[in-house]
């Protein structure tokens, strides 16, 4: 059974184009991690899934509904729900304020409390966001996501920016979480991948250039080139 | 236990502020002083515009040019209401509303969906299109002499004692600036607050922002309509100069003067503004001068308004968390 569907997905910016006619089809349970280089085109094909940006070609279908079209929210709504590179929350407001904002959207305002809990951010729920440690403030983006009761996640760069310890809390985390919905993590940290998914689409200069279980991306020759490089 | 957290939430420096001034508003019927009342009863009104401008402008940051227009709204649809349809001042008050409700709607469509910087120029154009309607609409609205001989004796309620009309005027704040702050306290003031922080975040968690936005721009434009109602039964005369856009600017800088990310901020700079602009008036030559020399102190060294300059005081002091005056 298929949930997302993407097809001949093109994003340009003025002449450069970031997104090259990407298409790939992603099953229910599937735990996938999109990689590629710096400038390769993954957050900007995420941003035209969730229409953060209009795409200039192409369909994305998501449970079997044509999203191509759909606003923002309306996708959201519909279970797909997204978190930021660069952390993208409401810093005046408290924790606990923030993840309220989804709480009372999906009806889920009961659980704020427990998934705090879960996150390991209790603690923090009364301090305003800018005052609490990055680290946690992805943890914030993660529960906001979680309390929004998805269907599909994407993250882009979870443990980016996080040190040691903050990074072996949020694999945890995911870890778990890859049970009960589809994950896609895109992400430039390899040993969390390896860790988390069971399968790796490649991306370089906005297109695929591989995709598969990471053990053939892992001995895949291009991908070594490009991106794997040093290793 | 839980209700006693419940109430404890409920519970802050604003609405203890906000008792204390609605009793001592209270207080000043008593002196039976006509000029302290009449000081107070513009320091309500004026409260009530610019508290109800701030739900746009600190909540959900939309900055609009154009409160006159919804002030105006209110000032002539009891003016009209009471002249043509039924003599009653409370009636006519509280037709304000749906009217104001319909005015605030058109206006959104036609102004939220472009973007920030459109809102503010768009506000202003449709204000000063409301503005030269009710002067070359003579036969309706009397043109630039305006409407004369609002009741304040009607079939309902006799409000013309100065103090009843007093009265009056202090059981609309009091209900407005209680309503607020229940609003603020709500799930819809943190929905607006979040509008006003970082509003392209909202979609991706399935929140409309137009419809955020059409929310605090009708509870704003309600607001503001019903201070325009109270003024107009207050002086028994409207005239074109409430829709002028300068008039609609007094709340933006009453905001600025008491501090636009705080609850009371509006309201405290209401009463600074109306005073100032009341018992100074022999200074009138110098107002516009003062008031721009003011504004720029503001934004160049007192961002946070005079809230904030006490907000930082406190917290000099080590007192801060006694002020949890912020929204
Ligand atoms: N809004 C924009 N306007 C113009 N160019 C853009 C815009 N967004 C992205 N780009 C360009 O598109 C290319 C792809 O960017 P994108 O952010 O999708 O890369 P990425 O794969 O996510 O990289 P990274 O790993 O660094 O996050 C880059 O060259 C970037 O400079
Ligand atoms: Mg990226």
């Amino acid at each position: 059974m298929e949930i997302l569907r993407v097809e001949n997905i093109t994003k340009r910016f003025g002449r450069f184009v970031a997104v090259d006619n990407v298409s790939f089809t992603i099953s229910k349970g599937e735990t996938v991690a999109i990689i590629g280089p710096n400038g390769a085109g993954k957050t900007t094909l995420v941003n035209v899934i969730t229409k953060k940006l209009e795409p200039d070609g192409g369909r994305v279908f998501f449970d079997g509904i044509d999203i191509t079209r759909l606003p923002p929210q309306k996708i959201s709504r519909l279970g797909l729900i997204r978190t930021f590179q660069v952390v993208n929350l409401f810093p005046v407001l408290k924790v606990r304020e923030n993840l309220a904002l989804a709480g009372l959207r999906a009806g889920t305002t009961g659980e704020v409390e427990s998934v705090a809990e879960i996150l390991g951010i209790k603690r923090y729920l009364d301090k305003r966001l800018v005052e609490v440690p990055l680290g946690v403030q992805k943890l914030v983006e993660l529960g906001i996501s979680l309390l929004l009761k998805p269907k599909m996640l994407i993250l882009d760069e979870p443990v980016a920016g996080l040190g040691a310890e903050d990074r072996f809390n949020m694999v945890k985390v995911l870890l778990e979480l890859k049970k009960s919905l589809n994950l896609i993590v895109i992400e430039h940290d390899m040993d969390v991948v390896f860790t988390l998914v069971d399968r790796i689409i490649v991306m370089d200069k906005g297109r695929i250039i591989a995709d598969g279980k990471p053990e053939n991306i892992r001995e895949n020759k291009l991908v070594k080139e490009i991106y794997l490089g040093g290793e | 236990m839980y209700m006693l957290r419940r109430l404890r939430a409920l519970i802050d420096g604003n609405i203890i502020a906000l008792l204390l001034l609605i009793g001592l508003l209270g207080l000043i019927s008593f002196t039976g002083h006509r000029f302290y009342m009449y000081i107070a009863t513009l320091i309500m009104i004026f409260g009530i515009f610019a508290m109800g401008y701030n739900i746009l402008f600190g909540y959900a940051g939309l900055l609009s040019f154009g409160h006159g227009l919804f002030f105006g709204v209110g000032a002539y649809s009891v003016a009209l209401f009471t002249l043509n349809v039924y003599r009653d001042p409370l009636v006519g008050v509280l037709f304000s509303i749906p009217i104001a409700l319909l005015t605030s709607i058109i206006v959104g469509i036609l102004t939220l969906k472009h973007g920030r910087v459109y809102f503010a120029i768009l506000t202003l154009a449709l204000s000063m299109i409301f503005w030269s309607a009710l002067i070359k609409l003579r036969w309706l609205t009397g043109g630039s002499d305006g409407l004369v001989g609002i009741p304040k004796r009607g079939v309902l309620v006799d409000l013309s004692a100065p103090t009843v009309f007093y009265y009056f005027t202090l059981v609309f704040f009091a209900a407005i600036m209680l309503g607020l702050y229940m609003l603020n306290k709500s799930r819809y003031g943190l929905l607006l607050r979040a509008l006003g922080t970082n509003e392209d975040r909202l979609p991706f968690l399935g929140y409309s922002t137009f419809t955020l936005r059409m929310i605090a721009l009708t509870i704003s434009g309600v607001v503001s309509a019903l201070a325009g109602a109270l003024y107009a039964v207050f002086y028994s005369v409207v005239t074109p100069d409430v829709a002028y856009w300068t008039f609609g600017a007094e709340p933006l800088v009453m905001s600025l003067i008491g501090g636009s990310s705080y609850f009371l901020g509006p309201l405290v700079g209401a009463i600074i503004f109306v005073s100032l602009t009341t018992t100074v008036a022999r200074f009138a030559e110098y107002w516009m001068l003062l008031l721009g020399a003011a504004l720029i102190a503001m934004i160049l060294f007192f961002r946070g308004g005079l809230l904030g300059f006490l907000e930082s005081l406190a917290g000099r002091f080590k007192l801060g968390v006694y002020l949890r005056w912020r929204f």
